[in-house]
């Protein structure tokens, strides 16, 4: 039974140091995708209205 | 050894004091007991004649004992205390001095003369209770009793008449000496004798071999029960003092022809274990020649338990017994090596029993040979103390106290140990010192948790230090002209480069003072468009009440973004703020953060085990107190 711990304890620090290292993160990740073009043309960021929402 | 010869006074046939200090002598010619009056003899008349007893030795045996002068057995003395006769032989040493050697059960025990100290009366002796005798150090009282002058052959130091009753209190000390206080037959304490247990070799005993192989390898004899006819077979016939017939459970006294001491029809309990059975344990392969059941009463419930003798011709006695499916055997324990280990406690041998139960223990059936005159209905005092896989038991009658040392046997072993066939009864329960199966894993198993969560521990402090890198820093002032949420107050950071695979973590620090400061935050991977939002709010509320100064919140708030490829980023932050105006605020970007309640995640993971592990072994401890004195939960 101790080897199966052993084993276990091996695992979860594994699975800890593999989720620190890519940056896993608990919860749904908003995600979006801004075109090149606008991406490339100056300001566009700024005045683009994919931005949205607040408080 | 100076001598004294003189005549004896009832035929006139010579007798030889060979001690100086003998003040009785059972004259060899005719067996007057001749006491020494002064320079005067005088006659006690005849003593009765020897019992016979299993005793290898004889008068005339000598010997060497630790260095001493060689010693010679000129007395014996036999006394009777009612249930059992044992001898006690003088030994004379060559330079005139003189000790006792005493034999019980092939056990010999020297006990040589010591000085006496004050010592309570043999009225106020218990068993049980503790003496100072001084140098020899703090004895337990074992055995309080009055014992009479059965017979006697030789010289003896006293001048008692047989057929007197004599008063002794046996003790037993520390390092396993043996202590007797001779009242003789008065109620102070006459002499102290302190020794221990000796064997023949070490006694340097002589020209005895024959006898005592006969004696260990004494034939059992055949015989037959006077109540019901049914054949016997007593199997230690030198040791036995009472026989239960298996056959009609009639008690039988040994001693005196297999008398009758109680007449019964049938044997009301069967031994799981047949009497004749053999089997090896503890180092000896030992005879199943008794069984008795015996049980405790509490709150008008009978709790029963069985008990075998065993019986082994080099070691003696010892027990097995048998507790609804637990198994024990059981050693004896010399009282004087048990001490108290605190409340509810004794300590035997460095380690420490608690107390389990106590109570009137009750013999209810005999089957077999015992060596002592066992009777139905005999009642003792009875604590157990477990410590498993032990338990020590004490027992104690007004006239002794006895402590016995019991190891945790299961079922099956004792089975395999007897090639009995089938199976055992299947246990109930937990016995009382049955031995967790939990207690050993839980150690090992937490050691490991330990060992884990300190690695976790270290692999995070690891990361957080050398892993985790700035990568971004800058300080936002806000433009008081731009309103709360306004496009004019966005910011969009300069291109960052995020050199490897992570996370990342926004730290925002405003200086809010009952305020609140909230950022609608995105980062921009400029070479794929992939935009990962986020939101964070720093507020900072502080004040005064009946309670004194408070505080709320904090000035800084942190944000994260998980799973982030390598690459060039802009991030972008749109503020909102309210309760007051933020001048600005300071914003750092680091990249692969440990995450802390990743950490409390994986210990928890790492803790679920050891922590079930504990929950089993406190249920086992549970339910093995639950029959105790001192269960854990009570029913109230």
């Amino acid at each position: 039974m101790k080897h199966v711990y052993r084993v276990f304890v091996a695992g979860v620090l594994g699975l800890w140091a593999l989720s620190a290292w890519s940056g896993w993160e608990i919860g749904p990740r908003k995600r979006g995708f801004l075109p090149a073009s606008v991406r490339q043309s100056p300001g566009g960021y700024r005045s683009y209205n994919y931005w949205r929402g607040g408080k | 050894m100076s001598g004294y010869e003189a005549r004896c006074p009832s035929c006139g046939a010579p007798v030889v004091f060979q001690l100086g200090s003998s003040l009785l002598r059972v004259c060899d010619h005719c067996g007057a007991a001749v006491a020494r009056k002064g320079a005067d003899l005088a006659s006690y008349g005849k003593v009765a004649g020897l019992i016979p007893t299993p005793s290898v030795l004889a008068l005339g045996v000598s010997g060497d004992y630790a260095g001493a002068p060689p010693f010679q057995l000129v007395g014996r003395l036999q006394l009777d205390h009612g249930t059992g006769t044992w001898d006690e032989w003088l030994m004379a040493f060559g330079s005139g001095q003189w000790a006792w050697l005493a034999e019980a059960q092939g056990r010999f025990y020297y006990m040589g003369q010591a000085p006496l100290p004050p010592v309570p009366e043999f009225e106020d002796l218990r068993a049980g209770q503790t003496v100072d005798l001084g140098p020899p150090g703090t004895f337990v009282v074992t055995e309080v009793r009055t014992g009479r002058f059965a017979s006697a052959q030789g010289e003896l130091p006293f001048d008692v008449e047989p057929g007197s009753e004599l008063r002794y209190a046996d003790l037993s000390g520390p390092g396993e000496q043996f202590a007797t206080l001779d009242f003789g037959t008065g109620r102070r304490a006459e002499a102290l004798y302190v020794g221990r247990e000796v064997s023949l070799d070490e006694l340097g005993v002589r020209g005895l071999p024959a006898a005592e192989e006969s004696r260990a390898i004494a034939r059992a004899q055949a015989l037959a029960c006077p109540s019901c006819g049914g054949p016997l077979e007593i199997r230690a016939p030198d040791r036995t003092e009472r026989v239960g017939c298996p056959w009609c459970g009639s008690l039988l006294d040994s001693t005196r022809d297999l008398a009758v001491l109680r007449v019964l029809s049938s044997v009301p309990v069967q031994p799981l274990l047949p009497l004749g059975s053999r089997g090896r344990l503890h180092g000896g392969e030992w005879t199943a020649i008794g069984f008795m059941q015996r049980s405790v009463t509490v709150e008008g419930v009978r709790y029963p338990w069985q008990e075998y003798l065993l019986y082994e011709p080099r070691h003696g006695f010892r027990w097995l017994v048998e507790a609804k499916g637990h198994w024990s055997f059981v050693e004896p324990v010399n009282p004087g090596d048990v001490e108290h280990g605190g409340i509810q406690a004794q300590r035997y041998e460095g380690r420490r029993y608690k107390h389990f139960q106590g109570g009137t223990a009750r013999v209810d059936h005999v089957v077999g040979e015992f060596y002592w005159a066992v009777a139905q209905g005999d009642e003792a005092t009875t604590a157990d103390y477990v410590s498993p896989p032990f338990m020590l038991s004490m027992e104690r009658t007004p006239e002794e106290v006895v402590w016995s040392l019991g190891t945790y046997h299961a079922g099956r072993e004792i089975w395999e140990a007897f090639s009995l066939g089938g199976g055992p009864p299947r246990p109930e329960g937990v016995g009382p010192h049955q031995p967790s199966p939990w207690s050993g894993r839980v150690a090992t198993t937490w050691s490991h948790a330990l060992l884990g969560l300190g690695l976790l521990l270290l692999l995070y402090v690891g990361l957080l230090l050398f892993a985790s890198r700035e990568v971004y820093r800058q300080s936002v002032p806000l433009d008081p002209t731009a309103g709360s949420g306004s496009p004019e107050a966005v910011l969009f950071t300069e291109p960052f480069e995020v050199p490897r695979s992570g996370n990342l973590q926004l730290k925002v620090k405003a200086p809010v003072m009952n305020s609140w400061l909230y950022l609608d935050g995105a980062v921009i991977n400029e070479d794929t468009g992939a935009v990962e939002e986020f939101d964070v709010e720093v507020s900072y509320y502080t004040g005064t009440d009946s309670d004194g100064t408070w505080t709320e919140g904090s000035q800084t708030s942190r944000a994260y973004v998980g799973r982030l490829p390598p690459g060039r980023y802009v991030a972008r932050l749109a503020p909102q703020w309210g309760g007051g105006f933020p001048s600005g605020y300071d914003l750092t970007v680091r990249s692969r953060v440990p995450r802390f309640y990743q950490v409390v995640l994986a210990a928890l993971a790492l803790l679920t085990w050891p922590v079930l592990l504990v929950w089993r072994a406190f249920r086992f401890e549970m339910q093995r107190w639950a029959e105790s004195d001192h269960p854990w939960v009570t029913e109230d």
